[in-house]
């Protein structure tokens, strides 16, 4: 099966994914048993999740992120969301009704503080 | 009705030959009006004047003069605002310029005294071209005005918009926003875009959102300040709200929202320090 992301090593204890435009996010849980296996392959500490091409975060795309952030959690591993766009931000911004359970940073040399 | 075509030449007829006085007493009574406020120069007012007339023969040799898509009348209309515009820019009163109207459609009433062989229904015919082309200049000064306003009112809603809500760079990767009074939807949302936008832009790390200075805060208001502090997070930057006052803590309280992501401190000071500390910037007195 093809995998609707690219994945990219990063250092010694990270991953890049990015999404291509077949990612379904309805189907996200089909997706994460995939993922899994290959973070506990790669030893991951951090999966870094490049939204600079994901125009709209929707609640069905917020929820693939909160399945995605779960799956990390329970290997230890972090998520974290970069290069959202300013107006991504902004309309998921005023669809959240609680914390943001993931970490964002603006790219990949400037972590989350 | 009157034949339309007679009373037009009539009426040009009756133009021509008292131009000479029509331009003059024009001309007088505009230097009385604008001369002396220093609204339009002499050699415009005379210009103006001739021009006037000319326009007016124009829309009286027309087809249909009173057709307001009619080349004439539209060349007409548009030189009345265009004078309008002129003496508003100047700081001029528009009503004076009403009345100079009202005046000059008396004066040509007044030139038409003479023709003592003009039947009644000729008169009427008269009275009512002249009235209505003197109320469609009134109506275009009218919508001058009205344009000039709104034009007003909207640059003073954006300098407004832009000052009310200055967002500062006060530090590498540090913004400031210091919100000063009522922040409703519409503003919160403006302020959400561009803080958003000044995020990417300076590439920042931290904002410190002071609150001081919001009058009044509802649950409405508390929700919409968490709604920015979640997108700033959402951007890879961390938000630190600060100045919050009781009855803003009361109304962030009654929200019944989960704010353990929200960073909070006193003063804008302290969220200054929040802020040099999540970036490992340290702050220190020179000794002397």
């Amino acid at each position: 099966m093809r995998r609707p992301w690219h994945l990219t090593k990063i250092g010694s204890a990270g991953l890049l994914l990015e999404p291509s435009e077949g990612l379904d996010p309805s189907a996200g849980l089909d997706y994460v048993e995939d993922l899994v296996r290959v973070l506990l392959a790669s030893d991951s500490r951090y999966l870094y999740y490049d939204v600079k091409d994901v125009a709209v975060i929707d609640p069905v795309y917020y929820q693939w992120l909160l399945q995605l952030e779960r799956s990390c959690r329970l290997l230890g591993t972090v998520l974290v969301i970069l290069h959202m766009r300013p107006e991504t931000a902004f309309a998921l911004g005023r669809d959240l009704d609680g914390p943001i359970s993931f970490s964002c940073a603006q790219s990949l040399d400037r972590p989350p503080v | 009705m009157e034949n339309e075509g007679a009373i037009q030449a009539l009426l040009i007829a009756q133009l021509q030959l008292k131009i000479g006085t029509l331009t003059e007493t024009i001309e007088k009574r505009g230097r009385d009006i604008f001369g002396d406020r220093n609204l339009m120069s002499l050699d415009e007012i005379t210009d103006a004047s001739v021009e006037f007339l000319e326009l007016i023969v124009a829309v009286l040799q027309s087809p249909e003069p009173l057709q307001a898509r009619g080349p004439a009348f539209m060349a007409l209309t548009r030189f009345i605002s265009e004078i309008a515009q002129q003496i508003l820019v100047r700081g001029g009163d528009m009503e004076q310029f009403l009345r100079y109207i009202m005046f000059m459609q008396r004066l040509f009433l007044e030139s038409l005294e003479e023709r003592a062989d003009m039947s009644f229904s000729e008169a009427r015919a008269v009275l009512l071209l002249l009235a209505t082309l003197f109320n469609e200049m009134m109506l275009s000064v009218f919508h001058t005005y009205l344009d000039e306003r709104e034009e007003t009112i909207r640059a003073q809603q954006d300098e407004l918009k832009q000052t009310s809500t200055p967002i500062t760079s006060i530090w590498d990767g540090v913004l400031t926003l210091p919100i000063i009074g009522t922040l409703d939807s519409q503003r919160a949302l403006v302020i959400m875009e561009r803080l958003l936008t000044k995020i990417e832009s300076e590439r920042a790390r931290a904002v410190v959102m002071d609150v001081t200075g919001v009058q009044t805060v509802d649950s409405q208001v508390a929700h919409h300040l968490i709604q920015m502090t979640r997108a700033v997070r959402l951007m890879g930057a961390s938000a630190i709200l600060t100045g919050i006052r009781p009855d803003i803590a009361r109304a962030l309280t009654s929200l019944d929202i989960e704010l353990t992501d929200v960073t909070t401190r006193a003063t804008l000071s302290d969220g200054l320090k929040e802020a040099f500390r999540l970036m490992n910037i340290e702050v220190r007195e020179k000794p002397v």
